[in-house]
Order: structure tokens, then C-alpha cells, then sequence
């Protein structure tokens, strides 16, 4: 093994920030390296450093033997640095041919050459075993589909380095394996990975290595056989958190949202559940199992076909996420930049978004409730900002998906519906909403939560109901349940 | 980092305010090399020609703000101004009825713009070309064809009137400004619209009506276009089918200037004004200086692409700074 690409004492200083602060890390040929740390530790920056986005105040970077003191993005691409972001870069009305070409179209004169994009698209997929016609808009693929097009993308570029930023956060357990799958291939042909994950567990499945970072500083780098889940967390935040997931004492009490077989976009199906104060219900399946589809049609942010609601024992016409609100139902939604938040926005608008009208005397919106509100729940959610003016989209993941929560908080439902709470947060936020989420069954809430990590569910729920292809595949109990056994009801192998 | 954020608020804050800057510069310039600008009757010169337009960027700006966009205030203007002509003269109804039914009409147009984008889905832009298109033409068949002269004295001072030395048609932009200003300002309505703007699938889902805010915005521009047709209507002292052609694209200049996003969400109406106020200064500074009509095109539309410019290379570089962060 030797050393193909190495940082060295790089520095990077925005305004009163160290993003930063000298850091040397080095990358052998073929590894599967990860990189780990909460939001804010300064992996993206160095992901950036590496891709050209932006150049570092100091320090080098060794590729090859060259030492250079910033990359720019086509020197990257030169050497062979190749980056899969979270959000894709595909252009959704192209074939996946002509994304993977996208820039490096084959020619003839001034004309493409279609068929050999088409032959070479192909060949790169068959090399990955993916099975994707590569005439195929990549608007019609599934996300998992659209990242494999994504790394198509950087192969096709001769790619060596290979950087994926939370790859596996869109996908499903069965996707994931197949991501691994690839991944260790991509490696046994001398590939170095760069891998950005939340997921601890995945890190022990495919990493060789693993460098943790914090607050900008290089923190360890570890073998990953010869390290464990709590010391990885701890050089992480710097402290032990002493439990993942916080145990709770709270008695179960009466039904308070019945559903009873409800239809809903063709596709769910006579599905029928209760939810209790004070009961987490966790929701598991693989991702387009429905269990999206159900609780927006649930929440009413969807048109429901059939079936019926009930609220503490009444018949209820949950028509529209207003009058679920009124009823005292909150959806907190699974993409927070998308559903969740006002990006534009500033938090303090953005939290008081349910509950304007409660916070006005007539029509008019009192200023100093609002003020008041906001910097509660700033506080009680620990956000961290400067202040409630900052706009959402200047904060991390995990401080806004606590600005999504805090808007429902205010609006203080009897139930609510968590889709995918902790995607793509760091462990510190997701702990912190754990234990807030353990407040509010304490207080006698009912909690539906969607989680496609199985330690999550398995951890939080008292009860998990499993659904598959738009029905409910299985219910357990907290004490029954096993990875192994909802996976089993998920992959419909007990239909 | 405290220090930091104040110094970007500040910043955000000055581009905000830049349009302000603007238009104390163009009164500089125009006051040091004009003598007859800084007149009073000069001023409010200035203030009635830019009476009607200000009144319908009111109602624009909710549209914008919604993340919408009303192509057909013009022709809403035309078909207020020749129905209530034509209502009063040729059926004799009484001219504040008239004036009533005048903006009633408006406000059905608007509502129905509203109508074809929540509930057909059409876009924006389609949708009010569509009426923009239609509604012009309703306005040649309801007056025949002509102009309607020989109004009514009654309601004249819409259009001629001054209190003091303020016209009325100033007032009523005035308070037109000042209602926009308190609904989008002070009330909840204010900041639905605004949330509507900025992401519409999170508004709905932290349970906003956004259906309905929607639908109010064009409802809004509706009213607003009908309170303006009416002025237009006594100003003119005729129902001009013709009337306010062309009018979309100022009241657009006016609000862009103003910083109002055409994106949505973003914007503030106090500063629409302002963004009027610049392009009727713009006119007016000109004509004094006998600068011909082609030339005053040609220099509003570049101060827009300037000012619209200025506003995204500052927000580019906001970007830059944010992603790199």
C-alpha cells in the first residue's frame, strides 16, 4: 500500500471561523477511507479542498508525488479526484448516457455520436453489474439508480479518488448492499474511496479507515477492526454519549389516532393501526414500501381513497395539513429543504409558520409572543445561531431540521409524525431529538416515527408495524423485534 | 461569529436599501442640473404620473411575493375603466355603483387568474397572458370600439382633485402602499404569503391554506388593478379601451427595482415604492431635460438590468460565501 493522495497541514479560515486548522491526513491506493464528525467538524471543507471548490489559506496536497497548493475543479478532474455530492448533479430529462457525457460528449464533426456513448454507458455499467438501460431518462430511475448513474458519471472521467458524501442516506438496506457492493469493486480495481457516512454501523461494514475530525481539527485516524462504536463516538463529540438511544419510563395510555382500513393514491391499501399516548409507534419498511404515502395521507397532505380516522375515539376529516394541525396532528416531514423549511427564510419565521394565526390578536401578528416563542424554543431545542433573525439556510442539517420540529412543537399537537427524523444529522442532534422525542410521550404525545435505520426504530419504538408494497406486512412489540425479523416482513417474504 | 452576523444583516440590509440610494442620487442629479425639478408641483407631478402604477404594483407585489406573476393588470385597468364609463353613460347607472361594478369586474378577472393557476395548474405566466389577451379585448367590445367621453362630474375628483397640493390619485397610492404595508407587515396573512413564496410544499404542510393565499394574491392584484382603473378612468376623464397598455411590464420594473424577488418570498413593499418612484423620477428628470422618449426607454430599461444586476452579484457572492462555509 502506498500513499496516493496526502493533505498536509491544510488550513482554511473563513471570518472568525477556523474551518480548518491543520490538517494532514493521507489516503493509501485502494482503500476504503471514511471521514467522521458532526456537522460543523469540517468534512465538507475538506471534501472541497480535494474537489477545487475552494482553495485552503495553507498548507499542501500530494497526489501523485506532485505537491500542489490549492486544486482547482479541472485540475481534480485532471488527477483523477472525482466527488459524488449528496445532492445529484444529473440533469433529470437527460438519458443516463448523456448524463454520464454530459460536458465530454462524443463527437463526430459537430455531430454526437450517440451509439458510442450508448456502447460506452453501457459498458461501464455492465462493468458495476447494473442492469439500467442507458437510453433510459434519468428522471425515471429510483434514487438509488440515479446515484449509480452519478458514479457512472465520475468512472467515466478515469476517476481514482473517489469521494461520496453521505451516499447511502437516499437508500435502503438492500440498496446500500448493493452500493457496497460496487464500492468494494471500484476498490479491488485501485480505487481509493473517500467515504462521508452518519451511519456508524456502515463504516465498520466497508471502511478500512476511518479519520475523525472535530471542530476543524484532525482528531485520530483509526483501523476500523481495531476500534468500536463508543470510542468512535466519543473522539467524535469529544465526550462519551453514554447511551444512543435514551431509555424512557412512561405508562402507555388510551388510543389516540385510530386509523381503519385506509386506501389511498392506489397504492395503500386496507391499512388499519392505533397509536396510544405516550407510545413511540415505529414505522419500518424499505424505502417506497409506502410509508411516506400512508402518513401524508394520514395528514391529509394527501387525498385519501378510503377508510376511516379517529381522534381520541372520534370520527375525524383530516382534509388538509391545516385542519390535521387544528386537530392536533403534525407531520414533520422527510426532506426539511424541500417540505420542511423556508430556506429563504429566517428561523424565527420559519417556527411560527404553523402558528401565526394563534399568535395574532385579530389579524395582526403580535411581535413580542412571536419574538418570545421562537427564542424558547431556540433554547429548549438548543439551536445553534447567533440569532432568531439568521436565516434557515445558513444553519446545519441538524439546526434546521430543529427549526422544522420547533414549528410543529409550537404548534403543540397530540400527535405527531416524525418521516425520517435523524437522516442526514450528526450524533450529537440526533441524540438531542431522541431525548426530546422522549419528552413528548413522557408528556402523554403519541409519536409515529418513519426510519430507515433499522438501530433507530429497533432503539426507539415500543412497537414497530412493518409495511411492504402499500400494505402492513407486520406488527411487533418492542421486546419481539429483531433486525432480522422486520426485514423479514419488509421484503414481503411473509406474504 | 456575533459580529460576523451583524456585519452580514448590515449587508443584506444595505443591498436591501440600495434602491434608496438610487433614487437620492437621481434627485441629486436631477435637483443640481434642473432647475425646475425640485418644484413642488414638479414633485407632485412626478407623484400623479406614477399614481396608477403604484397602485397596481401593490397588488403585484403579493403575486410576486406568492412566487406568482400577473401579465394582465393593463388590461384589467382598460376593462374597469370602459365598463364603468360605458355603465354610466350609455345605462345611466350612478357613478359609484359604476365605479363598484368597475372593480367588481377587475376582481373577477383576478380571481379567475387565480383559478386557472391553483386549481388548472397553468402557468403563471400563461394564465394572465391569456386574460391579458382576452380582457383587452373585452374592454374594445365593451366601449364599441371607442373611447367613453362625456363622464359624469360626481366622482371627477378621483382623477383631478388635490388635497392641499397632493392629488387625490396620490392619496389613494398612498394609502394603497399603506394597507399593503400593514397586511404584509403586521398581520399573519402577511407572512402566509410570504412562506407561500418561498417554498410552497412547506407552507402547505406546516398547514398553511396556500390554495387559497394563492388564489387571494391575483384576487389582490384584481383590486388593486380596479382601484387604479377607476383613477386612471377620471384622470384620462375618458374609458379608454387602449388605457395602461403595456402597464405590466413598468409595474414589474417597479417591484424588481424594489427588490422583490420574482422567484418568491422575497421582498418588501415599502421598498416597491421606492422602486416606482425611480422609474417615475426616471421619466420625469428626463423629459425636463428634453432627453426624447426612445432614449428614456432605453435608459429604464438598462437602469433595471443595472439595479437587478447589482442585486445578484451581491446575492452570487452570498452564495459563494454560504457554500464554502
Amino acid at each position: 500500500m502506498s500513499a496516493i493522495l496526502q493533505l498536509n497541514h491544510i488550513t482554511k479560515r473563513y471570518p472568525g471561523v477556523v474551518a480548518l486548522d491543520d490538517v494532514s491526513v493521507s489516503f493509501e491506493k485502494g482503500e476504503v477511507h471514511a471521514l467522521l464528525g458532526e456537522n460543523g467538524a469540517g468534512k465538507s471543507t475538506l471534501i472541497k479542498v480535494l474537489s477545487g471548490a475552494i482553495s485552503p489559506d495553507g498548507g499542501e496536497i500530494v497526489m501523485d508525488g506532485q505537491t500542489y497548493g490549492s486544486i482547482t475543479p479541472a485540475l481534480a478532474q485532471k488527477l483523477g479526484i472525482g466527488v459524488i455530492y449528496q445532492e445529484f448533479t444529473l440533469v433529470p430529462t437527460l438519458t443516463v448516457a448523456e448524463n454520464i457525457f454530459l460536458g465530454k460528449e462524443y463527437r463526430k464533426g459537430v455531430f454526437l455520436d450517440r451509439k458510442a456513448m450508448l456502447r460506452q454507458a453501457s459498458e461501464i455499467l455492465q462493468e458495476m453489474e447494473i442492469k439500467i438501460d442507458p437510453d433510459t431518462p434519468v428522471r425515471q430511475l429510483s434514487v438509488a439508480y440515479q446515484q449509480i448513474v452519478e458514479i457512472s458519471k465520475a468512472l467515466a472521467n478515469d476517476v481514482r479518488v473517489l469521494i461520496m458524501d453521505e451516499p447511502t442516506a437516499p437508500l435502503t438496506t438492500a440498496e446500500v448492499d448493493c452500493l457496497f457492493r460496487m464500492v468494494r469493486k471500484l476498490v479491488a480495481g485501485g480505487v481509493t474511496i473517500i467515504f462521508i457516512s452518519h451511519r456508524m454501523e456502515e463504516l465498520f461494514q466497508i471502511a478500512d479507515r476511518v479519520t475523525i475530525l472535530r471542530d476543524g481539527t484532525y482528531v485520530q485516524t483509526l483501523d476500523t477492526a481495531q476500534t468500536d462504536r463508543a470510542e468512535l463516538i466519543s473522539l467524535m463529540v469529544g465526550r462519551s454519549i453514554d447511551e444512543q438511544y435514551p431509555t424512557r419510563h412512561v405508562t402507555i395510555g388510551e388510543p389516540v389516532l385510530e386509523v381503519e382500513h385506509l386506501y389511498a393514491k392506489d397504492f395503500i391499501r386496507d391499512v388499519s393501526f392505533q397509536v396510544r399516548a405516550g407510545e413511540i409507534l415505529g414505522l419500518s419498511g424499505l424505502i417506497g414500501a409506502g410509508r411516506t404515502e400512508l402518513v401524508r395521507a394520514i395528514y391529509g397532505a394527501d387525498p385519501v381513497q378510503a377508510g376511516e380516522i379517529r381522534l381520541a375515539g372520534k370520527p375525524v376529516h383530516l382534509k388538509s395539513p391545516a385542519v390535521s394541525i387544528h386537530h392536533g396532528v403534525a407531520l414533520v416531514p422527510e426532506s426539511r429543504k424541500e417540505q420542511g423549511v423556508v430556506l429563504g427564510m429566517s428561523i424565527a419565521d420559519n417556527m411560527v409558520m404553523s402558528t401565526t394565526r394563534k399568535l395574532s390578536r385579530g389579524i395582526f401578528l403580535q411581535k413580542g409572543r412571536c419574538r418570545r416563542l421562537v427564542s424558547e424554543y431556540i433554547e429548549k431545542l438548543r439551536i445553534k445561531t447567533p440569532s432568531a433573525q439568521q436565516k434557515v439556510v445558513n444553519l446545519s442539517g441538524g439546526n434546521q431540521q430543529k427549526v422544522v420540529i420547533g414549528k410543529f412543537l409550537a404548534a403543540d399537537p397530540m400527535v405527531y409524525i416524525f418521516d425520517e427524523p435523524t437522516r442526514g444529522i450528526d450524533v450529537g442532534a440526533k441524540h438531542e431529538i431522541y431525548q426530546l422525542m422522549n419528552q413528548l410521550v413522557s408528556q402523554g404525545k403519541a409519536i409515529i416515527m418513519i426510519s430507515s435505520e433499522l438501530p433507530e426504530i429497533l432503539g426507539m419504538s415500543d412497537r414497530i408495524l412493518v409495511m411492504h408494497e402499500g400494505r402492513l406486512a407486520g406488527e411487533m412489540s418492542r421486546a419481539e423485534a429483531t433486525q432480522e425479523r422486520i426485514m423479514h416482513y419488509a421484503s414481503g417474504a411473509a406474504t | 461569529m456575533v459580529t460576523i452576523m451583524k456585519e452580514a444583516k448590515f449587508r443584506q440590509n444595505l443591498r436591501q436599501y440600495a434602491i434608496i440610494g438610487v433614487l437620492l442620487l437621481l434627485v441629486l442629479f436631477f435637483s443640481l442640473t434642473q432647475d425646475a425639478f425640485l418644484r413642488v408641483g414638479n414633485i407632485m407631478n412626478i407623484l400623479r404620473q406614477i399614481s396608477v402604477m403604484g397602485i397596481v404594483a401593490v397588488g403585484s407585489t403579493f403575486v410576486l411575493l406568492s412566487g406568482g406573476l400577473d401579465l394582465s393588470v393593463g388590461s384589467l385597468i382598460a376593462v374597469t375603466g370602459t365598463l364603468t364609463g360605458t355603465l354610466m353613460v350609455n345605462f345611466g347607472v350612478n357613478p359609484w355603483a359604476a365605479a363598484l361594478l368597475g372593480i367588481l369586474a377587475s376582481v373577477l378577472l383576478g380571481a379567475f387568474n387565480g383559478i386557472l393557476v391553483q386549481f388548472v395548474q397553468l402557468p403563471p405566466m400563461i394564465a394572465t397572458l391569456g386574460v391579458m389577451t382576452s380582457a383587452r379585448g373585452a374592454a374594445y367590445l365593451i366601449s364599441g370600439g371607442l373611447p367613453v367621453y362625456n363622464l359624469p362630474e360626481t366622482m371627477k375628483f378621483l382623477g383631478k382633485g388635490s388635497l392641499g397640493v397632493i392629488p387625490v390619485p396620490v392619496i389613494i397610492m398612498l394609502v394603497c402602499f399603506a394597507i399593503g404595508w400593514v397586511v404584509l407587515e403586521t398581520t399573519y396573512l402577511g407572512t402566509n404569503f410570504y412562506a407561500l413564496g418561498g417554498n410552497a410544499e412547506a407552507a402547505r404542510l406546516a398547514g398553511i391554506p396556500v390554495a387559497l393565499y394563492r388564489v387571494m394574491s391575483y384576487v389582490i392584484s384584481g383590486f388593486s388593478c380596479g382601484i387604479a382603473g377607476i383613477v386612471m378612468l377620471y384622470r384620462v376623464n375618458s374609458g379608454q379601451p387602449a388605457a395602461a397598455t403595456g402597464m405590466e411590464m413598468n409595474v414589474i420594473t417597479g417591484c424588481v427595482l424594489g427588490g422583490v424577488s420574482l422567484s418568491g418570498g422575497e421582498g418588501k413593499i415599502s421598498c416597491v415604492l421606492v422602486g416606482c418612484l425611480v422609474v417615475g423620477l426616471l421619466s420625469n428628470g428626463l423629459t425636463i431635460m428634453q432627453v426624447n422618449e426612445y432614449w428614456q426607454q432605453v435608459f429604464t430599461g438598462l437602469v433595471l438590468i443595472l439595479a437587478v444586476s447589482i442585486d445578484r452579484l451581491g446575492k452570487m457572492q452570498r452564495v459563494k460565501k454560504i457554500k464554502a462555509k
